[in-house]
């Protein structure tokens, strides 16, 4: 039995227990095309840590607020229907990014976490993260059983839903909300600039496969798992950001089943 | 009880900048099928989104059996069918049923729309028509009263659509107030009880017979239209377009 470090527990039980939020997220992030949106949220989730940290109130708390800020204009845009939605979406969140690299750079004792936010860092993730990605992680669950078959009709299609009698708009917001969440306590881990690889990549190869809702979950789940641990033991290794390891091993991953797909 | 089942008074709707739908009225009476017919871009989607209550009109009001549209559709009196189904469906047929409509007549309604058989299959493996009849048998499942339909005939072949059709009779023989949007003009009018021609004003709307005076069709089209009506048996019956 190696020695392990005590130091990596808390990042790697994070890292599975986002993991299995995240890839049932990614199902609705692949069909609903929402790969935007993830961007747009961490980008945005980046200003809010800046804002934390020069503020000195917790980049938690400010990233939370900045992310969902830029979630909830991106998908009223984006519901809108209105026509150059793309340049709107792309437009806020550089916006957002732009507000976070100009704090950082005016508080300059804060570059080392810069680097921290872009690309995530395993040793900067302790147990009060640990809680915050539980509890999220938690509600999201708890949020797709209650709620299953409202979200799979808004997975096809959100007109139709309404008229099947879902109320589409708030359970809309809802999943936007709690996923924002959810990509907002992965930032320390994976960093604002990759962690929405991890949130298209799992579903896309369970879609490689099948269409059946269980198996594709079930391939996403395992993907995102496998990910996180290829990752996350070469980041620890090799001591290299783990967003990056990690999104690398996805990248590899969707590439080498990309032929088989079905 | 005698309000009509669907009331638009001088419907107008914006989207941006430009009219989409402009100074639209109609009564359509209970147990009533309607056909809507007009070109591309005529803004037939549109109107069935304003009476679902998915698109407010900028002017003017709509009624469902005297309710406000979201009113009846949270009381699941409207069965809707769009144009197309934005996202895949990862579901058997049955499973589709029974999560879209009432679980309790998912059965019964794939029985009704002829899918018994195929009800197992994944829906994404099913044929362009039999996946718009499982679409059927989901709000049918539901028992709705009124029943709007954007183009649910494309995709599907000449037999399919007869049986289509009497399954729509079907429906209207029980009460139900259908509104079906088509493209193919001279199929619809031999099957509907009235039609609404819209190409952003409603340019017509009652008796379908008269509907295809060639006249109006051209006034509808902006073009030179034709109408061929072939024998009865081969459901044919076409626009061209003269250049
Ligand atoms: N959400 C939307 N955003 C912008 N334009 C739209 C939207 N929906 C419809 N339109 C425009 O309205 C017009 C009517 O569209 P539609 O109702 O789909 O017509 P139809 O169903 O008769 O083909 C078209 O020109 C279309 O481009
Ligand atoms: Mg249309």
């Amino acid at each position: 039995m190696p020695y392990i470090p005590e130091i990596i527990i808390p990042p790697v039980l994070c890292a599975f227990i986002l993991g299995i939020a995240i890839s049932i997220y990614s199902y609705f992030v692949v069909v609903k095309r929402w790969a935007f949106l993830s961007v747009g949220v961490s980008h945005a989730a980046f200003g809010g840590v800046a804002l934390g940290l020069l503020m000195g109130i917790s980049p938690q708390v400010s990233s939370a607020i900045f992310a969902i800020a830029a979630a909830i204009i991106i998908s009223f845009i984006k519901r809108q229907e209105s026509l150059n939605e793309d340049a709107s979406i792309g437009v806020i969140f550089s916006t957002f990014m732009a507000i976070g690299v100009i704090l950082f750079s005016m508080a300059q004792e804060y570059t080392y976490n810069v680097f921290t936010y872009l690309f995530g860092n395993m040793l900067a993730v302790g147990w009060k993260d640990f809680i915050w990605a539980a509890l999220v992680a938690t509600v999201s669950i708890a949020f797709f059983v209650v709620f299953k078959k409202e979200l799979i009709l808004i997975s096809i299609d959100e007109e139709f839903a309404y008229t099947c009698g879902v109320p589409s708009t708030a359970l809309y917001y809802s999943l936007v909300i709690l996923f924002t969440f959810t990509v907002v306590v992965s930032i320390k881990l994976l960093g604002v600039i990759l962690v929405s690889s991890l949130t298209v990549i799992p579903a896309s190869v369970g879609l490689f496969f099948s269409r059946r809702l269980n198996t594709i979950l079930a391939i996403s789940v395992v993907s995102c798992m496998f990910i996180m641990a290829v990752g996350l033991m070469l980041s620890f290794f090799f001591n290299l950001p783990p967003g990056a390891t990690t999104a690398a091993v996805g990248g590899m991953l969707f590439f080498g089943f990309l032929p088989f797909k079905k | 009880m005698n309000e009509p089942a669907i009331f638009l008074d001088r419907v107008s709707v914006n989207i941006g900048s430009r009219t989409i739908i402009e100074d639209v009225s109609l009564s359509i009476k209970r147990g009533e099928f309607w056909g809507v017919i007009g070109p591309n871009g005529g803004g037939k989607t549109t109107l069935l989104r304003t009476i679902i209550g998915m698109v407010k009109p900028n002017n003017g009001k709509v009624e469902i059996f005297g309710m406000k549209p979201q009113q009846a559709v949270k009381k699941g009196l409207v069965g809707y069918l769009p144009q197309h189904i934005k996202g895949i469906i990862p579901l058997s047929a049955l499973d589709f049923v029974r999560t879209a409509g009432n679980p309790k007549f998912a059965e019964e309604a794939l029985e009704t729309v002829g899918l018994k058989d195929k009800k197992e299959l994944p829906f994404e493996k099913l044929s362009g028509g039999e996946k718009q009849r499982t679409l059927i048998a989901a709000v049918l499942s539901r028992n709705p009263k009124v029943l709007l339909l954007d183009e649910p005939n494309t995709g599907i072949d000449v037999v399919a659509q007869d049986s289509f059709y009497n399954l729509l009779r079907n429906l209207k023989n029980q009460g139900i107030t259908i509104v079906m949007v088509s493209h193919d003009v001279g199929v619809v009018t031999q099957f509907v009880d009235k039609v609404a021609c819209l190409n952003k004003k409603l340019k017509y709307s009652g008796d379908p017979r008269s509907a295809l005076d060639c006249n109006l069709l051209e006034e509808l089209y902006g073009s030179k239209v034709e109408v061929l009506v072939h024998h009865p048996e081969c459901t044919g019956c076409h626009i061209y377009r003269k250049s």
